[in-house]
């Protein structure tokens, strides 16, 4: 009876808890939610592929070199396009200013005297000319001056749409994913959409993280979400220039699941981690049979390591026979750590 | 109303959990990396490939030989023959292993016939394979016309150093010529990095022209994508119908598609259609195309009139300073070829 009771009694406790939890839970978008924003984004691409036409058209033009008048009246319809009150004529524009990067760059006066108009453009009503306009931006390389005015176009957009211009704003801003960026792109991530965040971790790719985002890729790395571990790692944790004590964490832990965290710790290792990462790329080329992966782990300890792993590497070198041109390897990572630690 | 309709239904959520957590572990269960087979070849395969301790080697594989010989139950000689496959590209002693895996790929023993015969690729075949593999193929198709395949093209064409011709190629032109787009984009899916015979060229350049003629029809849209970046693009050796078709692409191309193409004539092109290649690749630059790579080929493939043309870049003063570089470069490259000759 009493058995009875205290079950139920634990059952109703755990349903409450359950109920108040599920309770305060952001819902997440409606189907209809859902709908309307891929009927947009599809709205959107269909805008673009049929820009796009005359955009690549201009960027031919532009890009040939035989004919000086062609290239002339390339950069004309450019300048009309970007300059005219037609959101199409705006997007044609600004879609070619991206395809013509170079040639702006070398011959189309460079790409400074652009940048007021795109800046303007990055306010008009259409959506599809401020994602345009931001892009248009990026084309022409790091602009920190222009981070705010693509932080101003992403944060009036749904996630879903937004997350396209994550590596717009990533180029922006040199790679530098801190402050503001940071704050950003890791409110991107919280859409509730895979696809969307796996533009985001793209973006991340080549990117210098601040803590908080390599605390945000750590914590996604571990989600329930099938897949998604996967994603964090090959994207985002394993591409990032400077990874901390907790990328490195995650990423010696993936090395029995997954190589792409082996190519991770072969470089852009914060310099208080290279003991740990040395530990674990000698312990892959002790135990692994020589492959791509083993040779960039030896030229990571070329470059990582110290006195007791070149002593790990001269046992490898004299143990199981290894190919000559391999033993070779070993040899040469053994003397990149003798140069740096004379 | 709504809120404590919401907290009624809510109490019913611990035994919604513990079903959803049952069917969700099953879904994920499904998926390669937990499979038993998977779990149960790591330490194999992990003992294998360490470099240390050639005794753990040498006793993985005698385990490794038991099983197969006498396995416990089907799983545990799948897991053996996954690590025979996954360890492929390392140098041991496969003797005997033939022998074990024989059995299980002629005839299917426990359902294994397919994992035996990745096994069997991966210990080094023998010319019967082919005929055997082909004929399992022949009947797999006369019992279900619409059923998978129970080999891969790759996997026949593994059978013959990577070879896709006489019968094999025979079998995969007529699966290649059925009616249903996604039974076919299995079979295009195999293609990558054959060997690929005249006639089976053609008959992807064929396959490629029929999905283009259905247009946006359902499956068949994908499939020209897939027949292309399956199929055409890798082929290691391409013969001169396929560098034609890609050819011909090239010449309407933008974008990735023309990057892909411009990539795939990288490699595989037989000697007398280099020259051929470097006049598309030269108008396909003309035509203000952006494909950096297309320097180094003109500089591989070229002749003396390519020769001239990448010299008119390189030094023309309206020609991006990037691009002229590449050119100077590819005409280095075209110098040294030269002399090589």
């Amino acid at each position: 009876m009493m058995k009875t009771f205290a079950t139920v009694l634990g059952y109703l406790g755990l349903s409450c808890a359950s109920a108040a939890v599920a309770w305060y839970l952001p819902w997440g978008p409606s189907e209809a939610e859902r709908e309307a924003v891929e009927q947009r984004m599809d709205d959107l691409d269909e805008r673009v592929r049929a820009a796009r036409v005359e955009a690549w058209q201009w960027a031919e033009d532009a890009r040939q070199f035989r004919d000086a008048d062609r290239r002339a009246a390339a950069f004309d319809a450019m300048h009309a396009a970007l300059d005219a009150p037609s959101d199409d004529r705006n997007l044609t524009g600004l879609l070619a200013v991206a395809e013509m990067k170079d040639v702006i760059a070398e011959f189309g006066g460079g790409f400074d005297p652009l940048r007021p108009r795109l800046r303007e453009l990055t306010t008009s009503p259409d959506i599809a000319v401020r994602s345009a306009a931001v892009a248009a931006l990026a084309a022409g390389g790091p602009s920190p001056a222009d981070v705010d005015v693509a932080v101003a176009v992403i944060e009036g957009m749904e996630r879903e749409l937004a997350t396209r211009l994550a590596r717009a704003l990533v180029q922006l801003a040199d790679g530098a994913v801190t402050g503001e960026v940071s704050a950003v792109l890791r409110d991107l991530l919280e859409s509730s959409d895979k696809g969307a965040r796996k533009s985001v971790y793209s973006a991340l790719g080549g990117a210098r993280v601040d803590d908080a985002m390599a605390d945000a890729i750590v914590d996604l790395a571990h989600s329930w979400t099938y897949g998604e571990a996967e994603d964090v790692i090959y994207s985002a944790a394993s591409r990032i220039l400077d990874k901390n004590e907790d990328i490195v964490d995650l990423l010696v832990d993936r090395i029995a699941k997954d190589d792409i965290a082996i190519y991770g710790l072969t470089f852009g290792i914060a310099p208080d981690q290279h003991a740990r990462v040395s530990d674990a790329l000698v312990d892959i080329v002790e135990t692994r049979a020589p492959s791509k992966r083993w040779r960039q782990c030896l030229e990571a300890l070329g470059r990582y390591g110290s006195a007791r792993h070149a002593t790990r590497l001269d046992n490898v070198a004299m143990s199981l026979a290894l190919e000559d041109d391999d033993a070779a390897r070993v040899l040469a990572a053994m003397a990149a750590i003798s140069a740096r630690n004379p | 109303m709504i809120k404590k309709i919401l907290v009624a239904l809510l109490l019913l959520l611990p035994t919604a959990l513990v079903v959803g957590a049952r069917v969700g572990l099953e879904w994920v269960q499904q998926f390669d990396p937990n499979s038993p087979e998977v779990t149960g070849s790591r330490a194999w395969i992990e003992e294998i490939h360490q470099v240390r301790d050639a005794e753990r080697r040498a006793e993985a594989l005698e385990e490794i030989r038991a099983v197969l010989r006498d396995p416990e139950d089907v799983r545990e000689a799948g897991a053996a023959m996954l690590a025979i496959v996954r360890t492929s590209s390392i140098t041991y002693n496969r003797s005997g292993l033939r022998d074990l895996l024989e059995p299980y790929f002629r005839t299917d023993r426990d359902g294994l016939g397919a994992q035996a015969l990745a096994a069997l690729i991966a210990v080094g075949p023998e010319p019967d394979d082919l005929s055997h593999a082909l004929a399992w193929c022949r009947l797999a198709r006369q019992a279900d016309p619409s059923a998978p395949l129970p080999v891969s093209a790759s996997q026949l064409a593994a059978l013959d150093d990577g070879h896709l011709r006489g019968a094999a190629a025979e079998f995969v032109i007529g699966e290649l010529r059925g009616d249903d787009p996604y039974a076919i984009d299995r079979v295009v899916r195999g293609l990558w990095g054959v060997r690929a015979s005249q006639e089976l060229g053609a008959a992807l350049v064929e396959l490629l022209a029929r999905c283009e003629a259905e247009g946006q029809e359902r499956g068949w849209n994908d499939l020209a994508y897939n027949v292309l970046y399956y199929g055409l693009t890798t082929f290691a050796a391409k013969p001169p119908v396929v560098i034609d078709a890609l050819l011909d692409e090239l010449r309407d191309e933008h974008g990735m598609r023309s990057s892909r193409i411009v990539w795939a004539l990288g490699y595989g092109v037989p000697p007398e259609r280099e020259s051929a290649v470097a006049d598309v690749l030269v108008e396909h630059y003309d035509a203000g195309r952006v494909d950096d790579d297309v320097f180094a080929l003109i500089g591989a493939y070229g002749e003396a009139r390519h020769r001239a043309w990448l010299l008119e870049i390189a030094e023309h003063p309206r020609a991006l300073t990037r691009v002229r570089a590449l050119a100077e470069r590819a005409v280095e490259r075209y110098d040294a070829r030269q002399e090589d000759q």
